[in-house]
């Protein structure tokens, strides 16, 4: 499998690693909030991975850690000021969120397994897969938990992509189920999702499940 | 020590380029971010006070406006995360005070209803009377926020009280 591939489907950060659940679970309660999330992630994992592959040759060893958390932080950071001044409809909404990137272990994850070992084009792909698979998720997640819980689907993305998303809503004509929205409702989506989604990867490639998921199985193809 | 120093080295440009790459971001960022904060104070300052007389005002912990009128000023306490800046407005006759939480980094879901951009908690209590917010009972699991938010009230009480005088 390429660099991308694997990282966005075998080792899918969100519903493979169960890595970022905090943010995952908290802001996916509708498509709006997590596609800002989707983007500010993919963002951070993307810059910060493509420049510890670029100075990986210099990084003392016993430095690693702080070098990457300083790496990542500064990117989170340059997420926040953007968003801050680019879309603050949003930013009042996920801000808190997108500051807790820089602890993100899906990210500091990829950073010590693989950016920090490999070139800048592996490192950039690979954390593109890493980005959009746990954008995806976030999307999905969002998209449930929004029609379920609000009854409506891509409301105020116009915080997001501008006026021309204004029109883009569709209401559906059910009643909401509001714990959909609540942390609770999120697990409980959230595991569903899960298990579907096992379920049909396992069906379609044929795998055997044993019923447990290994996450702390990080293993790259080096 | 070559290595120690070539390590140092690499720290140093590291903080440096870090540090530069926020520089340059807080620099083309700046003007758009002020901008935002205004504009979203002076949306609060209308929500407060129903009509956009104060906007013009800077407001800080000194009252602005005046006894008729109300008076409108800011509140910074220590909240559960860190410092909750309240916005508040009072008037005496006929009595009102109105509160509204303009940045605070208080717990998602349970600290933060004292946003009003996410809860209804505080706009629900914009007829509230002093004796009714002094009353003010704390929110459960919530208790260093809800602290925070009688203390705000209660800070604004006594600066209204000093400036126009009548009890607390």
């Amino acid at each position: 499998m390429s660099d991308f591939s694997d990282a966005f489907i075998a080792r899918n950060p969100a519903w493979i690693q169960l890595l970022g659940l905090c943010p995952l679970l908290a802001v996916s309660n509708s498509v709006a909030n997590a596609l800002g999330l989707a983007l500010a992630s993919t963002f951070v994992v993307v810059g910060s991975n493509v420049l510890i592959a670029a100075v990986r040759g210099g990084i003392p060893e016993f430095a690693r850690l702080p070098v990457f958390v300083l790496i990542i932080a500064t990117f989170t950071t340059l997420t926040t000021l953007l968003l801050e001044a680019y879309a603050y409809e949003l930013y009042l909404k996920i801000a808190l969120f997108v500051q807790i990137i820089v602890t993100n272990c899906m990210i500091l994850g990829r950073a010590e397994a693989f950016a920090s070992k490999q070139p800048v084009g592996r490192a950039f792909m690979d954390a593109l897969g890493t980005g959009l698979g746990f954008a995806v998720a976030l999307l999905i997640l969002g998209a449930v938990r929004e029609v379920v819980g609000q009854g409506t689907l891509f409301a105020e993305l116009d915080v997001l992509l501008g006026p021309v998303a204004q029109n883009w809503q569709f209401d559906f004509a059910v009643s909401p189920l509001p714990i959909a929205q609540y942390p609770p409702g999120a697990f409980i989506v959230a595991g569903l999702l899960l298990a579907l989604g096992k379920r049909l990867f396992f069906r379609r490639s044929g795998h055997q499940d044993d019923g447990t998921l290994n996450i702390l199985d990080t293993t790259d193809s080096q | 020590m070559r290595d120690l120093a070539k390590h140092v080295l690499f720290l140093v440009v590291m903080g440096g380029v870090c540090g530069g790459l926020l520089h340059f971001a807080n620099a083309i960022t700046k003007a758009d971010i002020d901008k935002n904060r205004l504009l979203a104070q002076h949306q609060l300052v209308t929500e407060l006070v129903g009509s956009d007389k104060f906007t013009d005002l800077v407001v800080d912990s000194t009252p602005a406006g005046d006894c008729t009128n109300g008076l409108l000023l800011k509140q910074i306490v220590p909240g559960y995360a860190g410092p909750i800046e309240f916005l508040i407005y009072q008037r005496i006759s006929p009595e009102v005070l109105r509160i509204r939480a303009v940045a605070h980094r208080e717990t998602p879901g349970i600290g933060d209803f004292i946003d009003s951009r996410r809860d209804d908690y505080l706009p629900a209590k914009d007829k509230y009377t002093v004796l009714e917010w002094r009353a003010l009972d704390g929110v459960t699991g919530a208790t260093v926020t809800s602290a925070a938010l009688r203390a705000a009230v209660w800070k604004a009480l006594v600066v209204v009280s000093e400036k126009c005088g009548g009890d607390i």
